[in-house]
């Protein structure tokens, strides 16, 4: 046991080396893409076009030794190109069942929010159930199996906006920095040379279920726990931790789910960090990513300009550790 | 066994904690009582608030008792160490492991394992600082700085409350000094212990109705009713009827008895008892049984008569026991009946001096004070009534508080009476009275009040001070006066109204009193002349402002 959870923080600074290889800067995103892949959850990643979401991710899947496919998300792009469909096979004289790209470990949704709403839906049982439902017939999903979306927060024509049901389904959003000038200078000199490095398999399959499930054995005190959960309460506008903040610009809060969410990638974080318990801190940290897609604001946040990140900020101040 | 390895591991911060603490509530109570101290002195500024100073500290030293007190008892829990200690940078390794103490699971058990290797090497207790509010102490002193400030600026309240300190100071001094004098008589007179409880009781309840006096003049009131109140301890036991039998027995026959009894010779009374028995002399008993005014004695020797007369031996064997018995109880008494007299007279000369005391160390010399026990009395006032009497030296009224006299000024009385004297008025009462005055009185008991300035005239609850009145009066209850505005007393009040020179109104309650002896009518002129002597040899030996000094010589010579 303790190696297992020994293992966790070993394998995460593998990971994060590995990835720091091939991607420049973002070690914040890198972390907390290892805290979500090692919790099991998915993520949606938000930035510009060119900052390396899909880098990160292709990165991500060969280090991991894991199967990795990319479905670039497209207006027409139906339900059954992603989850799959049944063929009619012309030797047995029945229908086969074809798999779609989401039979793998990490699906990269790229800019997902340019399918349209039934297609985006297709991918929520693969996401929560981790099976696929076609026809009568349920086929489960590969172990471990992690969506990675992608989306530009800029070109917000023809886009279709996730719905909130798939947004809960996310574990993380991450938002992907514009990078620094010293990192810039660094990508370029990265990528538009002829020594581009190798991407090394550091782990497989087994080593990752192992990993992913010896972090659900930290501890957590209960004052810790109370904390988190005041936290979600508090993002709640009819919470009576609610701050004003969340009065008065959020119009609906974060799910159990999100919950759930919350302390599951702090274990993680906690192990990442060498510590066999988890921490107000590590609450407080996860609680971005956890929350940010999690709270449904309201006309005055945005015109305001206020963002998830600021109200979230004002949420961890006022609720006492 | 992780419950006490954790205890220990946090026991530095817990100490540092408790330090931490007791400076900061003590910091706080010291704020909190610093803001009392302004209140009190923002009070003292306004109202008058005796002994100010020694709120000011009271209230600082009630401060720093609680600031003790929650030293003891305001030692952290460990809970809420561990949580503190957490926050020193252990991330909430130490409250885990306190969750998990009795957890013996392997991930529990590495946790521990975790924060054992962690804090190995840590020096706990130097990573803990010490945070103490210095905020709290600076405004504190702020605070105090303050309040000392007000409290050092003059206000007529404080000059009120200084003088109210004065006194209080004066009558503790007093009540020192008369309970040092009690304890001195005891020893003296060999005061029997049952009485002593008596007495212990009674002198302290005077003496904490004597601390509660607020102003001088109650102060003195209180002092004369401590006096009179010792006089009444006076025994007036059989032994002095015995004695007074003894003087008026004038029978040739009863010689004997007479001289036994004058002498206080148990022996001697007994044989000549028993002669008187022997002789069968039931006329000469009868005669003796005459001259008592002791009911019970009286009834003893009739019976004893009688048994001799109807010659019934064995029923006059017991009645001769009897009476034994009970000239041996008069007998024995009469010596702790002396002390006890001793004791009460050096008591009242006690509590005289103290009223000198009081008066001459006042500020307010309004004062009069009885220097003798029941003899004389002199007073001085500031403007007030002048009443100078002596409640023995009041001669005979009629009935209680019954009287007659006159009186000058206008107003509006009640009272009846018949009296020489000048002036004009109404009054209601019974008996006679001599007198001057403005005004107009009523009151109980053959008396006269004379009055200089304020037109009023006030009495003593029951008590005479005139020396005209004829009859059965009688005899006051105090021995002292002293009433500028007001005698009060443990009975009833008198009061006064009116103005300077132009008279008023007054009147006063009678009270029952104790008929005064006979013979001792004097005249007024003779008291006049003797209170105006008393009068002002007092004003030689007291500290009387010279304004007063000619007040009362003008209204000494305005009664004459």
């Amino acid at each position: 046991m303790m190696e297992q959870l020994e293992k966790v923080g070993n394998l995460a600074a593998r990971i994060e080396e590995e990835v720091a290889r091939h991607i420049i800067g973002q070690k914040e995103l890198i972390k907390d893409t290892i805290i979500c892949l090692i919790a099991g959850g998915n993520m949606l990643l938000e930035g510009v076009p060119g900052l390396g979401k899909t880098r990160l991710v292709s990165t991500l899947g060969v280090a991991l030794g894991l199967d990795y496919k990319r479905i670039q998300f497209t207006p027409d792009l139906m339900p059954a190109d992603i989850t799959g469909t049944n063929i009619y096979n012309k030797e047995t004289g029945g229908f086969e069942f074809q798999k779609g790209p989401v039979f793998t470990n990490i699906v990269l949704a790229d800019e997902i929010n340019r399918a349209t709403p039934k297609t985006q839906s297709a991918m929520l049982e693969a996401m929560q159930e981790k099976t696929i439902t076609s026809g009568t017939t349920t086929y489960k999903l590969n172990k471990p199996y992690l969506v990675m979306a992608t989306q530009n927060p800029i070109e917000q024509e023809g886009t279709y906006p996730l719905p909130e049901a798939q947004m809960d389904r996310f574990m993380f959003k991450l938002n992907v920095e514009f990078p620094s000038v010293d990192e810039l200078l660094k990508i370029v000199t990265l990528t538009t040379g002829t020594s581009e490095p190798e991407i090394q398999v550091i782990t497989g399959v087994e080593e990752l279920l192992e990993v992913q499930a010896a972090a659900k054995l930290v501890p957590a005190a209960l004052p810790v726990l109370e904390y988190a959960m005041k936290v979600i309460a508090s993002t709640h506008p009819d919470s009576e931790f609610a701050p004003e903040v969340v009065k008065k610009y959020v119009r609906c809060g974060s799910s159990p789910r999100g919950a759930q969410a919350i302390v599951a990638t702090a274990r993680v974080r906690a192990l990442m960090e060498g510590r066999y318990n988890i921490s107000f801190e590590d609450i407080k940290k996860m609680a971005y990513p956890v929350l940010r897609h999690r709270l449904l604001l309201n006309f005055d946040a945005i015109s305001d300009g206020r963002d998830a990140d600021s109200i979230i900020t004002e949420i961890l101040l006022n609720v006492e550790a | 066994m992780n419950e006490k390895k954790i205890k220990q591991w946090v026991k530095p911060v817990r100490k540092k904690l408790h330090i931490e603490r007791a400076i900061n509530t003590a910091f706080k109570l010291f704020l909190i009582g610093s803001v009392a101290m302004l209140l009190i002195s923002i009070a003292a500024h306004f109202y008058p608030i005796p002994f100010a100073e020694k709120w000011l500290i009271g209230v600082g030293a009630i401060c720093g008792l609680l600031s003790l007190v929650q030293i003891v008892f305001m030692y952290p829990n460990i809970k809420m160490t561990i949580v503190r200690t957490d926050l020193l940078g252990f991330k909430e390794r130490f409250i885990t492991a306190w969750e998990l103490k009795n957890d013996e699971s392997i991930e529990a058990t590495l946790q521990r394992n975790e924060l054992e290797a962690f804090i190995k090497g840590e020096n706990l207790s130097k990573r803990y600082k010490l945070q103490p509010k210095y905020r709290r102490l600076a405004m504190s002193a702020v605070v105090i700085f303050i309040a000392i400030g007000i409290l050092l600026i003059p206000s007529p309240a404080k000059i009120e409350a200084a003088k109210v300190e004065a006194l209080k100071n004066q009558l503790e001094e007093q009540i020192e000094h008369l309970e040092a004098e009690k304890e001195r008589l005891y020893d003296k007179y060999d005061v029997p212990e049952e009485k002593k409880e008596e007495l212990d009781k009674k002198l302290e309840a005077l003496m904490k109705q004597l601390e509660k006096a607020k102003t001088e003049e109650e102060a003195l009131k209180n002092l004369a009713i401590a006096k009179n109140e010792m006089k009444k301890l006076d025994p007036k036991e059989m032994a002095s009827e015995l004695k007074k039998l003894g003087e008026n027995l004038k029978s040739e026959g009863l010689k004997d008895l007479a001289d036994a009894l004058k002498n206080e010779d148990l022996d001697k009374i007994k044989k000549a008892l028993e002669e008187l028995m022997n002789n069968k002399d039931s006329e000469a008993l009868k005669e003796v049984a005459k001259e008592l005014t002791n009911e019970e004695l009286k009834d003893l020797l009739e019976k004893l008569a009688e048994d001799i007369e109807k010659q019934d031996g064995e029923a006059a064997q017991k009645s001769a026991s009897d009476l034994n018995d009970m000239l041996d109880n008069a007998l024995s008494s009469s010596k702790s009946a002396a002390s006890m007299n001793q004791f009460s007279q050096s008591m009242q000369t006690a509590i005289n001096k103290a009223g000198q005391q009081m008066a001459s160390g006042a500020s307010i010399s309004e004062l009069a004070f009885s220097s003798s026990s029941g003899q004389s009395a002199s007073s001085s006032s500031d403007g007030g009534v002048p009443v100078s009497a002596d409640a023995t030296s009041g001669t005979e009224g009629q009935g209680e508080g019954e009287g007659q006299g006159e009186g000058q000024g206008e107003g509006q009385g009640q009272g009846q009476g018949q009296g020489e004297g000048q002036g004009q008025g109404q009054g209601q009462g019974q008996g006679q009275g001599q007198g001057q005055g403005q005004g107009e009185g009523a009151g109980g008991g053959a008396g006269q009040g004379s009055t200089n300035t304020d037109g009023g005239y006030s009495q003593e609850s029951g008590s005479t001070s005139h020396n005209s009145s004829t009859g059965d009066g009688k005899i006051g209850t105090y021995e002292a006066l002293y009433q500028p505005t007001h005698l009060g007393g443990t009975s009833e009040s008198s009061f006064v109204k009116g103005q300077k020179g132009k008279g008023g109104q007054s009147s006063f309650q009678n009270v029952e009193g104790v008929p005064i002896e006979k013979g001792s009518l004097v005249s007024y002129t003779e008291i006049s002349g003797s209170y105006k002597q008393q009068a002002s040899q007092s004003m030689d030996t007291m500290a009387v402002p010279a304004v007063m000094k000619e007040l009362i010589r003008d209204y000494f010579s305005s009664i004459e």
